[in-house]
Parts: structure tokens; sequence; C-alpha cells
């Protein structure tokens, strides 16, 4: 609560474009992925193109990404599962290193069909050490529905505590983004509700090989959005008072696009204000 | 006024009412299967609905597809309805209802499927003719014989009157000539000469346009227009070089509503670099405040379209508040909500935007208050959207999704509202939930709120369909991107309630066909 009183009233002032400091191009991505034995074709293709792919994305862009990148891997709680619930790789800037991490996933066990979808979000969430000012994106990946799926039930699943509620409030609170990537339609319904209570989107990709290509489209969007958010913020120092109408013309795009770019922005911190912000009642 | 509980009939109507509202313009073949379906499901709503929206609705599209709907409907009275209202519209609207009716095919350059090898294929298809693409658009079937006759009836109706038909030719000419070819309906004497022959008489507004064709000097073509009122994209044709004075004729024959239409191109040509110019505009633009046939969505369009000047924008939104205000007046104390949650990227802009156009119609008192899991309190901005974005101004989306807290904020503060319009996407995850906060608000504050839901892209109805499980009547509006839609809701939120609206639709009365021309 404190924590948001003072951003409010002393928001983080920005650094300016290509100084250092500026951290408009820091991109989190974590990749969430159910790695029961079920997943064992999605972990071969990510195995074969999953770090190559993001080495072709991060060149293609016209912004220089920071890019780092993160996995937790989950499975099922005891007695279904006895390996491990989640397993988290810490984020990294070296894309050779996140190779030697999908390289050492296995795919096993899970024995019913939900899995510890929520714990694998939630460690992502708290575990995984986000930079502050960064874009931070979250993609999940599986075939199975979370323990204790019901988008209104608000009983919270026995085992983890948690509903998909508390995680999605708890994304929201960290600002993070979570797309999701479903490889059955089981998962259509939980894994579209756990993104768009985000505000991210989900992708049905359920043939094997669509994966990969609904995996590149999400970044690549991203990636676009941190060249126009360099666009928006450039032309929003250059002028903070500018109307928002005003900016869309200037920058020739729909009003509704520079309003979601300095939405992006602002959450990041990375805009300054001209005049306090209004006082809290 | 407290809100009632609907009953199935009327929750059809306003979900009908609402897809109607809602749906995205500008392509007739899409809205078409949304006008069968309400028309098919309660066909004395629908054909109440075409007549109320003939006089009050802004979207030309609709109009055109109740038209339509109703011309082909079997069911008792609509078809005299359709063309009673049919009777109302410029004639190249009605060749739009006849071509949708009857079917077109247009034939266009087929696009290239290979982008960036244009050298190779052009090489490859040099002696080849060019490919193309024929689009269907329409329905393809044959227009009933009403339908002809009551054309035919609007065609003689401006033969009879030289004036009136002089004035259609020269703004619709390939309309009102397809109307007379497609329907073999045989011209009068003047009617023939003017569209056929070319040779139209001497004291007519088409022999107008033809010495402005002719006529060399500036001040000729400018007396020219003054005389016979050539409208300006008329004009535009005909007139190689536009001076200022035949900008300054052009202008003075402009109804407001075209020089809002006409402004990127008259800055285009320099009208506004010229005092004399820009002050004509201006007066126009002034006039266009209180016009009555001057739409709100046209002066936002304008703004987005053109490269203005900052005065010339906001004398356009000035023009764009004063037509939402004319759309009627909110006379309850009223409660925006804000979602600013984590998930949110537009509602913080569509907020200012709803937020400035109900403060130029709301008569009583308006709490705002952005939300997370924490309520924000925001001091109402004035009419203008500039005053909105400095009241919200520091709020940027983040935190979990409470809908319920801001209802217990006016709770706590005693802050008595009898409409709630909630931006948001609906996917509330945090306590204060929404209905049980409003539930104790109502029993604690003594009021019977309606709520209204203005729903983000890609939302749930998630907490709507809590309002309805627990009883409580909620109307939704979906927002789709499109910001000129925004207008559409004062009329929802300047009644007492949606049902309100309804029983207004119902009760309003059908136009008479007419038989025998207009005298």
């Amino acid at each position: 609560m404190l924590g948001k009183i003072l951003n409010l009233i002393a928001p983080n002032a920005p650094a300016p474009v290509g100084a250092e400091g500026d951290h408009l191009n820091d991109f989190d991505v974590a990749f969430i992925v159910d790695t029961t034995g079920s997943m064992g074709a999605f972990i071969d293709a990510a195995r074969q193109h999953m770090v190559a792919m993001l080495e072709r994305l991060t060149s293609a862009t016209a912004t220089l990404v920071n890019l780092r990148t993160a996995l937790v891997e989950y499975r099922d709680h005891p007695p279904q599962e006895l390996s491990f619930v989640t397993r988290e790789y810490g984020f990294t800037s070296k894309l050779t290193e996140m190779q030697k991490t999908i390289a050492k996933l296995t795919p096993s066990g899970g024995g019913d069909e939900p899995e510890a979808v929520l714990d694998g979000l939630l460690s992502a969430c708290s575990k995984l050490a986000w930079r502050p000012h960064s874009r931070r994106v979250a993609i999940l990946i599986g075939d199975a529905r979370p323990h204790g799926w019901s988008a209104h039930d608000e009983a919270p699943h026995n085992a983890c505590g948690e509903t998909v509620n508390t995680v999605t409030a708890a994304f929201e609170e960290q600002l993070i983004v979570l797309y999701s990537l479903g490889l059955t339609p089981s998962v259509d319904m939980p894994f579209t509700w756990l993104a768009r209570a985000t505000g991210g989107t989900y992708f049905a990709a359920h043939r094997g090989q669509d994966a990969m290509s609904a995996l590149e489209s999400v970044l690549s969007r991203e990636f676009a959005d941190l060249d126009f958010d360099r666009r928006v913020r450039e032309q929003y120092l250059n002028d903070p008072t500018a109307m928002l109408d005003d900016r869309a013309v200037v920058l020739e795009c729909p009003p509704a696009r520079v309003a979601a770019s300095l939405s992006r922005l602002g959450r990041r911190g990375l805009l300054s204000l001209k005049s306090p912000a209004p006082a809290l009642q | 006024m407290a809100a009632r509980p609907t009953t199935p009939e009327q929750d059809l109507r306003l979900g009908l009412l609402n897809s109607l509202l809602t749906t995205p313009h500008r392509e007739l073949a899409k809205i078409w299967p949304v006008h069968q379906e309400i028309s098919t499901k309660d066909p004395r709503f629908y054909v109440r609905l075409a007549a109320w929206y003939a006089d009050h609705g802004d979207v030309r599209d609709h109009k055109e597809m109740f038209i339509i709907s109703l011309v082909l409907s079997d069911f008792a009275g609509h078809r005299d309805v359709g063309l009673a209202l049919l009777r109302g519209l410029p004639p190249y609207e009605v060749t739009r209802v006849l071509d949708f009716i009857s079917g077109r095919k247009k034939t266009r350059k087929a696009p290239d499927k290979v982008k960036g090898d244009r050298k190779t294929k052009a090489v490859k298809v040099a002696d080849a003719p060019a490919p193309t693409v024929v689009e269907e658009f329409g329905l393809f079937r044959n227009p009933p014989r009403a339908l002809k006759t009551e054309i035919t009836r609007y065609l003689r109706e401006r033969e009879s009157d030289p004036e009136w038909f002089d004035g259609s030719v020269l703004v619709a000419r390939k309309a009102i000539k397809r109307l007379y070819a497609l329907l073999h309906v045989k011209p009068s004497e003047r009617a023939q000469k003017i569209l056929f022959e070319e040779d139209p008489p001497a004291d007519s507004r088409l022999a107008g346009l033809k010495r402005l064709a002719q006529a060399s000097s500036p001040i000729d073509q400018a007396r020219t227009i003054l005389d016979h009122r050539i409208p300006y994209r008329v004009a535009a044709t005909v007139v190689t070089k536009m001076t200022p004075t035949v900008l300054l004729a052009l202008i003075e024959v402009m109804s407001p509503q075209e020089v809002i239409n006409n402004l990127a191109a008259l800055q285009r040509r320099g009208a506004m670099d010229n005092p004399d110019l820009k002050a004509l505009v201006e007066r126009k633009l002034e006039a266009a405040k209180t016009g009555t046939r001057v739409s709100a969505f046209k002066a936002e369009k304008a703004m987005e379209a053109a490269d203005l000047s900052a005065d010339v924008r906001a004398k356009l939104e000035q023009v764009a508040d004063a037509q939402v205000k004319a759309k009627g007046r909110i006379s309850r104390p009223t409660a925006l909500f804000i979602d600013k949650s984590g998930s949110m990227d537009v509602a913080i802009d569509l907020g200012k935007r709803i937020g400035a156009m109900i403060s130029a119609v709301c008569e009583k008192e308006l709490y705002v208050y952005a939300f997370d899991t924490m309520a924000y309190p925001i001091e109402r901005g004035g009419d203008s959207l500039a005053s909105w974005e400095k009241a919200l101004q520091g709020i940027t989306a983040g935190g979990g999704t409470s809908c319920g807290v801001p209802l217990d904020a006016m709770t706590r503060k005693r802050q008595y509202a009898e409409q709630i319009i909630v931006v948001t996407d609906e996917c509330e995850n945090s306590a204060p939930l929404f209905v049980p906060a409003l539930l104790k608000y109502r029993e604690e504050m003594k009021a019977d709120p309606n709520v209204c839901f203005v729903r983000t892209p890609q939302s749930s109805t998630q907490v709507e369909e809590e309002c309805r499980k627990a009883g409580i009547a909620c109307d939704a509006f979906q927002f789709t991107g499109d910001y000129y839609s925004l207008p559409n809701l004062v009329p929802l939120l300047a009644r007492p309630s949606k049902l309100e609206l309804l029983i207004e639709i119902m009760d309003y009365p059908l136009p008479q066909r007419q038989t025998e021309q207009r005298s």
C-alpha cells in the first residue's frame, strides 16, 4: 500500500533516451513450461528452435533489445508427482545459457490430468528477479488445466492454496503480462482467463507445429511495441503537455495505440510528470 | 430513479439494441446479419427501432440497412414503413439500398501475391492481361415491385420540382442516372435532357456548372458559384485553379457540415493561411455548434484526418462537444469508475474521453474514481479532454482488479449516485468484489443505481454475469477501439434507464407511406 502511494506521489524519473540507465529496451521474458510426460513434443521443438528463434527476432528488430530470459518448469503436487512441483532457472542475458537450460528439460511424470499451473505462475512472479523498469512478459506453455480451475470459484486449491484470481492479481501487481499457449483444447478456457486477466492473449496451438510460430508471433509483436514505445517516449519528452490526439497525428497512428503505449511506458516508470499527481483523499 | 429488474422480453430487446449500438460501421455486408437477427427475433420492436433510428441515429449504414431489412421483410407493416423511410434518403443512399438488394459485381486488379519480387513478376506477365478479381456486394435478389414503385415516385417527385431535381443531380448525378437505368424508369423530358443528353436548360444550375467550367477569370467563377450555389466537391472537379476569390465563394455556399467534411481539402488549398477565408471557415464552424444536421462523429473524424492548426482543431472540438451535448442531458448524480489495473492499457484513455464527454452533459454530481485494489478519487475535469488529461495525470496501469473498491469508497463518503459507469475488462480478481459492494451500497445509501459497463477490447463478461445472478440489472457497451462510437453512450446515459429508452422506442410513431407525390 505504502509503495503504491509513494509511486503515485514520486514516480520514477526517466533517464534521457539513449543514455546510460535508459531502461526502455530492457525486456524480461519468462517461459513457464509444463514438463510432464505429455509435453515431450513441445520440448523437443523448443530444444531445436527456441533459441534460434529468439536470436532471429532480436536481430531483426530495429531496436537493440536488452533481452533476458528465464524459465520455470512445473509438474504436479505429490502424491501425483514426486520429483518436484516447480523448478526455476533465473534470468540470464546469454541465450547460450538458455539453450543449455532447455536442453536439460526432461518430460516426465504428471499423474492425473490437472497440473500445478498456478504454482508455476506464482514461482515466476515471486521467485524470479525481474528488473525494475523492464517490460515484463511471461509465456505459459502447457497442455493441462490448473488444479481447482474455475473462473468464478473462490475456493482455493488444497495443495497450493492459490486460485486463478490470486495468481492473476499477483501478476497485475508485479506488472507482468502473461501470454498463454495451449497445446490442447482442454486448456482453452483456463489459459484464456489467465492471459486476459493480466492484459495478455491466449494462443491455441493444438497442432504441434503451431506452438513455435505462436511464440514467435507473441515476441515479434512485443519487440515491435518496444520500437513504437521508443518513438512515443521521444515524442513525449519533446512535448510532455501535448494532447493524446495530437501525438497520434504526429506519430501517424490511431490514438488508441498511442494510449496503450503511454500506458506501458507509464507502468514501467519511464514517463516523467510535469505537475504533481493528484493528492490522495 | 431506481433500476428495475427486466423481463426476458426486455432483456432480449436490450441485447438487440446494444448489438446495434456497438456494431462497427462502414460495411453493409457485416451489419446485414445483425439486422436480420433483430428483425426476426422481435419484428415489432425492430420496426419502431428503425423509425426511431432514422430520426436519432448517426450511422448512415444502419439507416440504409433498416430500410433494406424492412423492404424485404414479410412481416405485416414492415414494407410500408421501410418505403416511407426510403423517401427521406438522399439519392446516393437510395442507390446503395437498391444496389445492396439487387447485388453488384465490381472488377478490380488482383493484388500481387508476392511482395518484394515485383521485377520478376513484371517480366513474367508482361504480355499477359493484368489479373483481376471480381468482388460481389449485396444480396443478388429481385427488388420488390413496391420498391420500384416507390423509387419511381421518388424520382417523379424531384422531377416536378426543377430546383430540387437540379440540386440532387449536381451532387449525385451518377446515382440518379443509375436509378433510372436499373429500374427502367422513363425520365421526364427535362430529366432526359439533363441526365442523358447533356443539354441542360439555360436557366438551370446544371447549365451554371457548364458556365463555371468555361469561365476563365476568378471573378466570373466566383459569381457563377454564388449564383448557382455550386457545391465545393462539384466545383473542385471543373475549376483547375482555386484562387482565394473562388474559395471564398465556395465556402460561402457550403453548409457547416460541408465545411467540416472538407476541412482537410480547404487546408491543403491554403484556405487557413488567408485571414478572410479562415474567418469565414470559423464562422461556419461556429454555426455548426447549433446546426441540427451536424454530426459529432464527423467533427471528431475531421480532427483525426486533417493536419489542422491548433485553433481550428479547438474549434472542431467545440463543435463535437456542442453536438454531443445536443444528444441529451444527464440529470442524475453519476459515478464513473475507471479500471487502472495491470491488465488495462486503454481504459485510462477511454475513461478520460468518457469523462470529458459526460462532464459536458451531466447537470448533477459526477464522482470519478480510478481503481485497482485501491480507489483513487479523481477531481472532476471540465468539458475538455485536456482538463481530463490533467485530472488523470499520474494514473498509470498497475495493480490487481477490485471493481468493488470505488463503491466502498463512495459508501464511506456517503456519495449518492443513481447511475454508475464502469470502464473495465471485467476480469475482477481481488476483494471487495463489485456485486457485494453494490448490494452494501444500495442498502446503506438507500439507492439503487443503474450500472453500465463499458467493456474494453478483449474483456470478459464476468461481473455482468455476477450482477445478473444477483438480480441486478446492468447495461453493457462494448468499446471496440472506435472512439467515434462513444457519443452513442450519451442517449443511453441521458435517459433514466435503458429501459426508458426501450419504452421510448416502442412508443415511437411509425412514418406513413405516401402514395402520392409530396406537394
